[in-house]
């Protein structure tokens, strides 16, 4: 299968912890992806679920296995089947598809990068493959959202 | 090298309410998290789908997580839930290998719940593990009584 993949990196203002524990953290999850729910197995072989909507019928779940967890620098997941209320995806992705995040040290920072890989060529998948490269860009700017939010609640709290 | 003896373990209680009013509470998360005591729950009811739950203080990382896959999904009267991984920190071997089996059957009462567990600890955690899940199966069944009793079905 020919397959495609995003890539889709930012520079960030906090530390390679900060970052990492963000990206494995509930109730952070919940922020910066706008979950509803979140549960996270935060080791090698774990598991990295989040659903969206209602609590007994969600719109959305999406379940990971978190196959490398190397913190503070690099987490890779394994997509399980994806549920949508409003219907199965109309492809499959290629079997060794994984979402890659790598965090750097960029300056007083660091660099955030995510790869996701898998998707088909087929143009069955256009339209998630373009949905999917909108939502890297919304995560990271919830991402964003979220630090800023963090550092306004501490600098409220000191 | 020491044998691995393979544990299994089959409970069954019956109870006043329809197989199909069982299933569902057996799939439902806001009635999982009931009789489970557990803080959130994520089912993704089918088979290849996926349940998983989590206890302790769910907003920060979580303290303790089960999960498992969904091998098979047969509603309203049995789910085989397999690639068990529990989660209680860092000590713990995560994988478990442990099956869960439920079935539903009529019953004159209503219906009998029966869960079978079957697992091979490879770990001597994981027969403490056991241990604990054979306790805590008769926790959830008297969890499932108090559930029903708050909220009674017609």
């Amino acid at each position: 299968m020919k397959t495609r993949s995003h890539i889709h990196e930012e520079s960030f203002d906090v530390t390679l912890d900060q970052m990492f524990k963000l990206l494995v953290t509930p109730s952070a999850i919940r922020e910066w992806w706008g979950a509803s729910r979140v549960i996270v197995m935060a080791r090698e072989g774990g598991v990295w679920t989040a659903a969206w909507g209602d609590e007994d019928d969600p719109d959305y779940i999406s379940t990971a296995t978190l196959i490398e967890y190397d913190p503070p620098r690099k987490l890779v997941m394994k997509y399980g089947e994806y549920y949508a209320k409003s219907g199965s995806l109309p492809f499959k992705f290629a079997d060794d598809a994984v979402t890659r995040f790598t965090i750097e040290p960029a300056g007083s920072g660091c660099t955030l990068r995510v790869e996701q890989t898998g998707f088909p060529c087929d143009p069955v998948a256009d339209d998630f493959y373009a949905a999917c490269e909108t939502g890297w860009k919304n995560t990271f700017e919830g991402i964003r959202n979220f630090l800023n939010k963090s550092t306004t609640d501490t600098a409220q709290h000191a | 090298m020491p044998r691995i003896k393979k544990r299994r373990q089959e409970i069954e209680e019956p109870f006043g309410i329809t197989p199909e009013q069982m299933f569902d509470i057996l799939i439902t998360p806001s009635a999982v998290r009931s009789w489970w005591g557990a803080t959130t729950v994520i089912i993704d009811a089918r088979k290849g789908g996926s349940w998983v739950a989590a206890a302790g203080d769910g907003d920060k990382l979580s303290e303790y997580v089960s999960s498992f896959e969904i091998l098979e999904f047969e509603q309203p009267r049995r789910i085989l839930l397999g690639g068990g991984k529990y989660f209680a920190g860092e000590n713990w071997p995560i994988r478990t290998g442990m099956t869960t089996e439920l079935n539903v059957e009529p019953h004159p009462a209503g219906c009998v719940l029966r869960i079978v567990q079957e697992l091979k600890p490879a770990d001597p955690l994981l027969d403490d593990y056991f241990d604990a899940c054979v306790a805590g199966w008769q926790n959830s069944f008297e969890g499932i009584r108090n559930y029903l009793h708050n909220h009674p079905r017609e």
